[in-house]
């Protein structure tokens, strides 16, 4: 899943959550579902970091 | 005073040897109209090039091909790199062109340009569905001028925007014959390697930033499997790639502003994600565990309610029994006072006051008849105001 769809989905859930309504099974389920996507996007954050690549016009053949 | 004659040969040889031994003939750019043009079987072409105030023969080794791939006719204006040169033999000066390029006027830049224009709306390209850049790019690759200063304009902005974020530069040409080719080689690599390209140059002449109206260089973006975006000049500028690129840009710094991310933005909104999650969660068990606690109330309370029912009940009856017996009472008591009063009324004190008297036997009981009465018998006899003792006589 993409950043975006992660964050898309994270913003459902949350709603979903915040409406109430929810079972519990369904609750602990969404929650579980919401704490990984957060994890994701945590870990997708840090991937964006790194190094500045310089390359040369030789190089890219 | 001129010395002995020399030869002739000798002559044109040393004149040759002034000529090619000056830099800034030897090493030159000439611009001028082409006309005149053999392309020569040995392929070697062979041309003139002139203007209002002059002319020469030029002679290019081994050029025809490129008089041919660049589609140089006679009447094009154009430009030969080289340098000067003296063909001894015949004395003539003529330039010894290393390379040849049309120079096309802005008018006949913008013709091809309109075609190039016309030639992608009728066929469906400048409609066709274009790629989305990835929110988060981890492969960016830049594809600009080396040590340009719209390099350093997006370096500064990726710094400013997610400090240590990484991607790759590729340095290219911009302008100049080379641009178009190197431009497509660089896009090629990172249509390969990218998940997101940025491709432009900063702002100049119109003729500085015509690579990006160049089929070729269009037909490589559009090409590209990545995601680009054109990023060419100013804002005012408006470039075919930009037409057909993926996303356009109007700046180089305009480019990154789009695609990258402020990191601290990104922290914010997972941040409050965090803090929703967690909020929701946290009331939606408060709301479990009220409703529990609530049950279980409930629950505990519901034979105590069966005891207070019971125990209400009980009070109600014992009320409703004493007041029964309260009322019972009440009844004797208003049949006593009933009576006490009619009592009262045949109260023998009361006989007395009216003037009678009565007569009380030794046992204290009243004397209502003379039978069982004898002589000498004792009586007392109350009157109204005291008793008088006295004896049955007769």
């Amino acid at each position: 899943m993409s950043y975006a769809e992660s964050m898309k989905r994270l913003e459902e859930i949350v709603a979903a959550l915040e409406a109430g309504g929810v079972d519990l099974d369904e609750t602990l389920k969404l929650f579980e579902e919401g704490s990984k996507l957060l994890k994701a996007c945590q870990t997708e954050l840090a991937d964006a970091e790194g190094k500045v690549e310089k390359l040369r016009l030789e190089d890219v053949e | 005073m001129a010395g002995e004659p020399v030869e002739v040969g000798q002559f044109v040889a040393l004149a040759r040897m002034a000529l090619v031994n000056e830099p800034y003939l030897s090493n030159a750019a000439i611009i001028g109209e082409l006309t005149k043009l053999t392309l020569a079987r040995s392929g070697h072409s062979y041309f003139t090039l002139t203007d209002n105030t002059g002319s020469i023969d030029c002679v290019f080794f081994g050029g025809n091909s490129n008089f041919e791939s660049q589609d140089i006719k006679i009447g094009d204006k154009m430009v030969a790199l080289g340098g000067i040169d003296v063909y001894v033999k015949t004395g003539r000066m003529q330039f010894n062109a290393k390379r040849v390029q049309p120079v096309k006027s802005i008018g006949e830049l913008e013709k091809t340009r309109k075609e190039l224009i016309g030639k992608w709306r009728a066929d469906g390209t400048m409609d066709r569905p274009r790629l989305v850049a990835p929110q988060i790019p981890k492969k960016l690759h830049i594809i600009t001028g080396g040590g340009s200063a719209a390099l350093s304009d997006m370096e500064r902005l990726i710094t400013d925007r997610w400090p240590g974020f990484s991607y790759t530069i590729i340095p290219v040409l911009v302008q100049g014959n080379e641009a178009p080719s190197q431009i497509i080689r660089a896009l090629d690599f990172a249509g390969r390697n990218a998940d997101l390209i940025i491709v432009g140059r900063g702002g100049g002449s119109p003729e500085d930033l015509w690579s990006f109206n160049l089929e070729s260089v269009c037909q490589a973006i559009i090409d590209c499997p990545v995601p680009i975006v054109s990023a060419v000049g100013h804002e005012s500028d408006f470039m075919v790639s930009d037409m057909i690129s993926d996303i356009r840009a109007s700046t180089p710094s305009n480019a990154i502003e789009r695609v990258v991310p402020i990191k601290d933005e990104l922290l914010a909104l997972i941040g409050q994600a965090t803090d929703r999650l967690d909020f929701a969660i946290d009331r939606l068990f408060s709301g479990y565990s009220d409703k529990i606690s609530n049950f279980t109330i409930r629950l505990s309370a519901a034979p105590m309610r069966g005891i207070s029912n019971a125990r209400l009940l009980q009070t109600n009856i014992a009320n409703r029994m004493s007041s029964a017996i309260e009322r019972g009472f009440m009844k004797q008591k208003n049949r006593l006072t009933a009576f006490s009063s009619i009592l009262n009324s045949t109260n023998p004190t009361r006989v007395l006051e009216r003037g009678y008297s009565m007569a009380i036997g030794q046992d204290g009981t009243p004397i209502t008849s003379v039978a069982g009465l004898k002589r000498g018998d004792p009586l007392t006899v109350v009157l109204k105001d005291g008793k008088v003792q006295t004896e049955v006589q007769e």
